[in-house]
């Protein structure tokens, strides 16, 4: 008999999935599925929490731009149900940021070193939206590895402010932290450090 | 003694999850070996472990697999795998390369263009092209970390002194997003160029040696070579399969046994269902 | 469901397990029991656990009949296992002195404090076949049995097989490096959660070493006792026995017991003259091993790696250190199951790479041929001459 795969398991894979697309053609939106678990904070973020968590790791949450502390009931509902560590924003593999207050936190993640460059940090970012109508959209030009030559990414305007750090993050390629944003709806897309961005003038 | 359960896709979830981390990060930094502590299988080691554990950690039952072996649908170590595979995941199996959407290979890249839509999972049994200059594990990790590939070119170079062009067959050294230096796992260099800016995905899985790396789609893969010795692939003019007839294949010899019960040497295809279905039209 | 060449791969891979259960069983003989591979085959059973890093006596039982007997095939049905399991919580550190030891002997001294314990050992045996077990009934299990409740009879008492440790006793008159304090709290290293990278942790060496396989240990050890190295080690202490082992309490952390362990304990100290010059007293350093189950060799083995590694890192070692005391080379290469693994993998399939390979040894040949005239030409020529004596399907290919 085949095994069968628990919902949360399903999840995890789901989730997985897509940010693996995500990740090999940034740019190119995802859509994330929600965890079986009814959580205190947003669904979809937390869906990756459950993706890529367990008691190796450490995790750091930023909100209205301050990292939440360890008796912080998202930290403890978070670490409890996926058995990871809560840790300072150094220490920490994963890292969920909440709102553009927190664009200046990401300098404070780990960007690994140059013999193991894959310490740096995956950084989850909450913005708006992925699919901004155009005469409000900030546009991200991106080029790089998983990118035919260019492609653009439609911000609502307040996301602008993660550029330059998520620029300053990667200068010291193959060091660097690699990025998903998410938005409200559940669309997700990556920015894995390889992804040069620049600002399209309208 | 009661029965023994395993879950699906056989390895347990953290395991899976470390594997999907370490992809995550081998997608990020293409070329780069992200080492990972690679679980051991029923499937001995060296025997596609590696390639087993990505596999593995991306099936979901709505995925269609092709599992091949030197190109071979039916090699017997395609034959197992799938078999292992299919036991824990129930996933759909196929040949046809095109309703594949995760192929698992050793040895070969399929000859139609892979597209967007797939993932082909390699199996890694050497996992460092520096081990040739460099078999010390700490002092190589070093060296890819600064980039130092001085050595390679200099075993390049005594390569084409000696044999008068560079003398690798297969894993051929290249140079990923013109960052790292990879090993192409051994296809042979007919296979190299499918790697270079390509629609496909391409994870790569060492689990003997417990690394995993990636070359993500639209991205450079360059080989190394010199302006006056270039990279060339395995080609002989006039090259043709004996069966379907294809003169832009890789092909191995076998032998074949005739009506007056001669043997005799042939070359076809390595890659099976390309050469079936290309028999089948016409 | 695409076509599939019928070639007969699927069929070939099915008959096989059948053939090989015909083997396993075409002698005709009662079928092993499980119970009699695990009492009886007690050092096989042992053996596929410490390989295959799975404590579980009924299932390496089940490993090793499967197996028919291979040992590093029954490690590897083990580890296979384990990778299926989660890994659910540590145990809290497990102290030898706390052993209920069947056997412990000291080569350091003529007395130590508890004595000697010769136990169940072979060190003393005549090693002359014993044709009476071909005959073996009932009775001599009772006969036996019978003799060794005469042993327990002389020796009751609650701190029967409880015994000090020579090791406290050496560190007690500062003869041995104190225990580092910093590794006391350090979480260790997990190889099954980590990938080995060098210069790695004390912890990673000790798990690594303890599941490698016995007879490659063995020879690292021994090149490096023998002469291709400076180990001289001292047997301060080995222990055979069970191990209590405990585990926190979820909720309020205290320890809780979950079981034992039959396990072998051994340390090592080494030569004096092989303490760092400087140093603020000269101090043995001191090896370790262990293994489940009565892995006497191993655990010699492994406690002379330990501190030949141990001493190459704190320049220790005077003289040629030999192959073995490269920490890199010894821990990537002792593992059975994956050297086993990848020689074997050289049966599979390889025409792919062979083709290849016979591409780049015509143009070799080309390349040699175009360069005949020089001396080094000729030397190649001659060379590929002889090549092509011994590969005489070369030109049919």
């Amino acid at each position: 008999m085949v095994p069968m795969s628990t919902p949360l398991e399903t999840a995890c894979r789901a989730t997985f999935r897509t940010l693996l697309a995500c990740f090999a053609r940034p740019g190119t939106l995802g859509r994330l599925v929600a965890p079986p678990l009814a959580a205190p904070g947003p669904g979809w973020w937390t869906g990756i929490a459950f993706a890529l968590l367990d008691q190796t790791q450490g995790v750091a949450l930023a909100h209205a731009g301050r990292w939440r502390s360890a008796d912080d009931p998202l930290v403890r509902w978070l670490t409890l149900r996926c058995h990871a560590r809560h840790v300072s924003a150094p220490q920490a593999q994963l890292a969920l940021l909440a709102d553009p207050a927190c664009a200046p936190l990401l300098d404070e993640l780990p960007q690994g070193s140059l013999t193991y460059p894959e310490a740096g940090a995956t950084a989850v970012v909450l913005v708006g939206t992925l699919a901004c109508p155009a005469a409000d959209a900030t546009v991200w030009q991106l080029r790089g590895p998983g990118i035919a030559a260019h492609c653009d990414l439609a911000l609502d305007a307040a996301a602008g402010a993660w550029l330059a750090p998520i620029q300053r993050s990667r200068a010291h390629y193959p060091r660097g932290i690699d990025v998903v944003l998410v938005d409200q709806d559940g669309r997700c897309a990556g920015l894995p450090r390889t992804t040069r961005i620049t600002e399209r003038g309208l | 003694m009661h029965e023994l359960h395993y879950t699906y896709g056989l390895i347990d979830e953290d395991s899976k999850r470390e594997v999907r981390r370490a992809l995550l990060k081998a997608v990020a930094l293409p070329g780069h070996q992200v080492p990972f502590a690679s679980r051991d299988l029923p499937i001995a080691r060296g025997w596609g472990t590696g390639g087993l554990q990505i596999t593995l950690a991306l099936l979901a039952p709505e995925d269609i697999l092709k599992v091949i072996d030197q190109g071979d649908d039916e090699s017997v170590n395609a034959v197992n795998l799938r078999r292992l595979i299919a036991q824990t995941t129930g996933v759909a199996l196929t040949a046809v390369t095109a309703d594949a959407t995760v192929i698992q290979t050793r040895h070969r890249i399929p000859e139609e263009r892979l597209r967007a839509d797939q993932i082909l999972v390699l199996q890694v049994p050497m996992v460092d092209p520096l081990r040739w200059v460099e078999p010390n594990l700490e002092r190589a990790t070093v060296m890819h970390g600064e980039a130092d590939y001085g050595r390679m070119w200099v075993y390049m170079y005594e390569s084409v002194i000696r044999a008068g062009d560079l003398r690798i067959a297969t894993q051929y050294p290249v140079i990923v997003a013109d960052r790292y230096l990879m090993d192409t796992t051994p296809i042979p260099r007919w296979d190299v160029p499918k790697l270079h800016q390509a629609d496909a995905l391409f994870l790569f899985g060492a689990g003997r040696e417990k690394r995993i790396y990636a070359v993500p789609p639209h991205t450079s893969v360059a080989p190394l070579e010199f302006e006056d010795v270039p990279f060339r692939v395995e080609y002989t003019p006039g090259q043709c399969c004996a069966r379907c007839g294809c003169g832009d294949s890789f092909l191995t010899s076998h032998a074949v046994s005739g009506a007056d019960g001669a043997t005799r040497w042939v070359t076809t295809c390595s890659d099976t269902s390309f050469c079936a279905a290309r028999q089948a039209v016409s | 469901m695409g076509y599939i060449a019928a070639r007969g791969g699927t069929a070939a891979i099915l008959n096989a397990e059948v053939l090989v259960e015909h083997y396993r069983l075409r002698g005709d003989t009662p079928p092993l029991t499980l119970g009699q591979v695990q009492h009886q085959l007690r050092h096989a059973v042992g053996r596929a656990m410490h390989e295959g890093a799975l404590y579980a006596p009924q299932l390496a039982a089940l490993a090793v009949k499967q197996a028919e007997g291979d040992s590093i095939e029954a490690s590897f049905l083990l580890r296979a296992y384990r990778a299926t399991l989660p890994r659910v919580m540590a145990t809290l550190p497990a102290q030898g002195r706390s052993m209920q030891c069947a056997r412990r002997i000291s080569a350091a001294f003529r007395d130590i404090p508890g004595g000697q314990l010769l136990g169940p050992s072979t060190d003393y045996q005549i090693r002359l076949l014993r044709a009476a077990l071909a005959r073996e009934c009932d009775e001599d299990i009772a006969r036996i049995a019978t003799l060794v409740e005469g042993f327990a009879a002389t020796h009751a008492g609650p701190d029967v097989g409880h015994f000090p440790k020579v090791v406290d006793h050496l560190r007690a008159h500062q003869m041995v490096v104190p225990v580092p304090a910093a590794v006391d709290d350090a979480e260790p290293f997990d190889i099954t959660r980590q990938a080995l990278q060098f210069p790695c942790p004390r912890s990673a060496r000790l798990q690594a070493l303890a599941q490698a396989d016995t007879g490659s240990l063995l020879t690292y050890a021994y090149s490096s006792v023998r002469g291709y190295g400076d180990a001289h080690p001292t047997l301060a202490e080995l222990r055979y026995g069970h191990l209590p082992v405990a585990v926190a309490h979820p909720v309020d952390g205290s320890p809780v017991w979950i079981g034992e362990l039959e396990a072998t304990e051994c340390e090592t100290v080494s030569k004096a003259h092989s303490v760092r010059a400087g140093d603020a007293a000269p101090r043995f350093h001191l090896g370790y091993g262990f293994t489940v189950g009565q892995g006497e060799v191993k655990a010699i083995s492994m406690a002379i790696l330990d501190s030949v590694l141990t001493q190459v890192r704190s320049g220790g070692l005077s003289g040629e250190s030999g192959p073995a005391a490269d920490e890199e080379f010894v821990l990537l290469h002792s593992d059975g199951i994956e050297a086993s693994g990848f020689t074997a993998h050289y049966k599979l399939p390889h025409y792919v790479t062979f083709e290849a390979d016979l591409q780049v040894l015509e143009r070799a040949k080309r390349h040699a041929a175009a360069n005949a005239g020089g001396r080094l030409g000729r030397a190649l020529a001659a060379a590929f001459a002889a090549d092509a004596l011994t590969e005489g399907t070369t030109a049919d290919a």
